[in-house]
């Protein structure tokens, strides 16, 4: 798996990544973004304009935010509360809009301010 | 600062603030247009749908329009500058960048800055002729940005030379219009920019591979205590995504198009069917893969171990490892060959840095092998693409004396001789693929030996006229 974000990015969603990426394939969740393993090209776009610092190669997340490299494959591989079938690999965000919903464990993360 | 459009050069470094560095660069410019007319892109065309940087900050930095490309705005771009900005490794760690260039490390910033900067008009050399056997409009739209990219690179790393280093920097910057991608007088530096890239196949392997080596040289050079090296460095960072997007999906769309075949047909003989066969896919991987490892230098390095400590280059994402930053007291592990068996030796960390740069490198490219095999799998077929031992085919470093399998078994010369032909691409091979080298210009069709992309550039459909011929 390549670039992935984790949970700084939980109810900051500042999308600055979004317009990097040159292959779209950052797709909006309701409280996170989420990469698509599948198609990104690891450019590293991304990485750098995250105010936040979310977002990092999948062998340099931090340990604290381990979970988070499986849960942004879980996004687009299971069937999201809501949908009908797992999101997979559509070929870019823009397409599909904004998801809506996030895995079970960025909807169960305590809110933060 | 923002871009000004108004100059004769566009920038956002505040040129006509300093008119002898202007006048510097404004001599410098009729050069560079006439390597361009001369050493870039051979096919005429009237205008190209290309991106064009028109800003470096958050509120996004690209414009897209049909261009003509003598009149690209190649111009001068700094990523904005933090002004708290503190060095991050080596012995001045946690003292302010600079601004200047230290006078001890003149000459090292300026060789560092040299070698980079021949890479980028070397590429452009490379693939001068290929716009002539473009398998579609939307590729050959894609080499031109890769093109125009390249050349803004050069007057990146150009601006930095003629404002830092005075009479030595302005020299340096006329040399890197003088040397050529495979002239036996005056050749590129590294050994890999004065290979041949004589088809799209090669296109796609070096903007794979050698494009995202770009992508690793440029993040140790963005963590650089010389502050405009660092900025310059961010932004090129940007652009250079787009190389390895078309690297990327380049070879996808060649894999996608083989499987179909050995799909349709029932044999991985699918040349005489017009695709490229997944074996020779292979040995452009081995290739390509192990010219680039050689960019990386050797395994054990002191420029690499004073670079660091002097804060004139970092490590791939310095800022965000977990160690002092300094590496005096670190060690690491390199390979190597020892009495015939492969091992490893510990040594100072500061003298691995290349190495360890190459282990950030190989990770990236074991992800592309993933993403490639995916395809395989999703086609139904068995075969797997890999990723050969990085003592592969070395011209560089503690391998280099050795022969080594793509499986990683050393060898003696008699052996390599005999096999060298089932790892690395045979003339039969490059004669097979140049055949299917043929240009279709005609908006929406596609080459034989290779897929269409699932989408076009900036939301256009890939039947779009992205290019019009003079």
């Amino acid at each position: 798996m390549p670039y992935v974000i984790a949970e700084p990015c939980i109810d900051v969603m500042d999308r600055s990544c979004v317009d990097e990426c040159p292959v779209d394939c950052i797709y909006e969740g309701s409280r996170k973004l989420y990469i698509s393993p599948v198609e990104c090209i690891d450019c590293g776009a991304c990485e750098p304009v995250c105010p936040v610092e979310a977002i990092s190669q999948d062998r340099a997340v931090d340990p604290d935010f381990e979970a988070h490299v499986a849960d942004n494959a879980t996004f687009f591989d299971t069937v999201l509360p809501g949908r009908d079938e797992p999101i997979g690999a559509p070929g870019g965000a823009m397409g599909i809009g904004a998801v809506g919903v996030d895995t079970e464990l960025v909807a169960k993360h305590t809110p933060q301010a | 600062m923002s871009i000004d459009y108004s100059e004769k050069i566009p920038n956002n470094v505040d040129l006509a603030g300093d008119r002898k560095l202007q006048r510097a660069l404004e001599s410098w410019q009729p050069n560079f247009l006439n390597w361009w007319k001369t050493m870039g892109p051979a096919v005429p065309t009237e205008d190209v749908y290309l991106r064009t940087a028109v800003a470096v900050g958050r509120e996004g930095w690209a414009h897209f329009d049909h261009v003509a490309m003598e009149e690209y705005r190649w111009g001068v771009f700094l990523a904005e500058r933090n002004t708290d900005r503190k060095i991050a490794f080596g012995e001045q760690k946690g003292q302010p960048v600079w601004q200047q260039v230290p006078g001890e490390y003149r000459a090292d910033l300026q060789r560092l800055i040299v070698i980079q900067g021949d890479t980028e008009p070397a590429s452009v050399e490379q693939q001068r002729r290929l716009g002539e056997t473009a398998p579609s409009l939307y590729d050959l739209r894609n080499l031109f940005q890769v093109n125009v990219e390249e050349g803004r690179h050069l007057w990146a790393m150009v601006y930095l030379l003629h404002a830092f280093f005075g009479r030595g920097g302005r020299d340096e910057a006329e040399a890197l219009l003088q040397r050529n991608s495979g002239d036996l007088d005056s050749p590129r530096i590294l050994g890999a920019f004065n290979e041949e890239t004589p088809d799209w196949l090669s296109f796609f392997m070096f903007t794979y591979f050698t494009d995202r080596d770009g992508k690793y040289q440029l993040g140790t050079l963005k963590e650089s205590a010389f502050d405009p090296l660092s900025r310059t460095c961010e932004f090129m960072l940007k652009e250079e995504s787009h190389h390895m997007f078309v690297g990327t999906t380049g070879v996808d769309r060649v894999v996608t198009r083989a499987a179909e075949l050995t799909r349709q047909y029932d044999t991985e003989e699918i040349g005489p069917h017009g695709g490229i066969p997944l074996d020779v896919i292979q040995k452009y991987i081995n290739f390509h893969y192990s010219v680039s490892l050689d960019l990386f230098g050797s395994e054990q390095s002191t420029n690499a171990a004073n670079y660091f400590t002097a804060g004139l280059k970092g490590r791939w994402q310095e800022e965000r490892r977990k160690d002092d930053h300094v590496l005096t007291e670190n060690s690491a592990k390199i390979d190597l060959v020892r009495d015939g068996v492969l091992t490893q030796d510990e040594v100072p960390a500061l003298l691995a840095l290349n190495s360890d740069l190459r282990t950030e490198y190989i990770a990236d490219c074991e992800n592309g092998l993933k993403r490639w095999n995916r395809v395989l799998e999703n086609a139904g077929l068995d075969r797997r693409l890999y990723l050969p031992h990085l003592g592969f085919n070395r011209g560089v470093g503690l391998f280099s004396e050795h022969h080594i399998t793509p499986k990683g078994d050393v060898v003696g010369p008699d052996v390599w001789e005999a096999k060298k032909d089932c790892w690395l691409p045979t003339e039969a091979d490059k004669t097979h693929v140049r055949s299917l080298m043929k240009p279709v210009y005609e908006p929406g069709k596609i080459a034989s030996w290779i897929a269409p992309p699932t989408k076009g550039i900036n939301d256009k459909p890939f039947e779009y006229e992205y290019v019009h011929f003079s």
